[in-house]
């Protein structure tokens, strides 16, 4: 991993078309803000790595016989309203 | 054209029934095309099958059938588009069933838009702390 130091208000730049800019540094937090085209994706990782993982388990499960117990449920929640 | 599914075995889709998520969905990143399966037209749960891998399915649902209020929190802004307009896009959540299938969730943090006339959806993260990865369809067990 390359490591660079920042100071409040300098920026890194990532090829021709990525800069990331120290906005404020608060005790244990800093704020960036991010310039970088449209199509470029940025995510906050701890979220990110939350909906991956979501997903996998997600995948793991869509089988019919658990979806038809779901909805079997579901019928009787509605049935006793 | 014909598909494999993981649980229907191989079956015949519409060729321009094909849905491309160019960067595929979160975890999934080799799966691009994928074509949604739905046997019963009143059935609010469909599948989304990846067209070339018959392992990766997913069971997904119109999130507003469940939470009314969540079109409205699901803004370009919150999506990290906040130059776009996705007023009248179609927006899928995809559901997680575990063992006990009272406890079966819906993913509200990473909704799935379509653009169905494009044929071309995107997984995004919603940034809003109401909704997360996990929301009971069920809110009490007994």
């Amino acid at each position: 991993m390359l490591i660079l130091t920042r100071k409040l208000g300098e920026s890194v730049n990532i090829n021709d078309d990525i800069k990331i800019t120290i906005k404020e540094i608060k005790g244990k937090q800093v704020k960036l803000g991010i310039d970088a085209p449209k199509n470029a994706t940025i995510h906050r990782e701890e979220i990110y790595l939350k909906i991956q993982e979501e997903n996998k388990l997600a995948a793991s499960r869509s089988l019919p016989h658990n979806l038809r117990k779901a909805i079997n449920i579901l019928k009787k929640a509605k049935k006793g309203k | 054209m014909k598909i494999k599914t993981k649980n229907f075995g191989e079956i015949e889709i519409e060729g321009n029934k094909v849905i491309n998520f160019q960067e595929g969905i979160l975890g999934f990143p080799d799966e691009t095309r994928y074509a949604i399966l739905e046997f019963k037209k009143d059935d609010p749960f469909k599948w989304l099958q990846a067209v070339d891998n018959p392992k990766v399915v997913f069971v997904i649902i119109d999130p507003c059938l469940i939470f009314p209020d969540y079109k409205s929190v699901v803004t370009a802004e919150n999506i990290g588009l906040p130059d776009s307009n996705i007023q009248d896009a179609d927006i899928f959540t995809i559901v997680t069933i575990p063992e006990n299938p009272v406890d079966i969730t819906v993913n509200l943090q990473g909704p799935i838009i379509f653009d169905f006339k494009k044929h071309i959806a995107k997984q995004f993260v919603l940034y809003n702390k109401l909704y997360t990865t996990k929301h009971r369809i069920f809110p009490a067990v007994k």
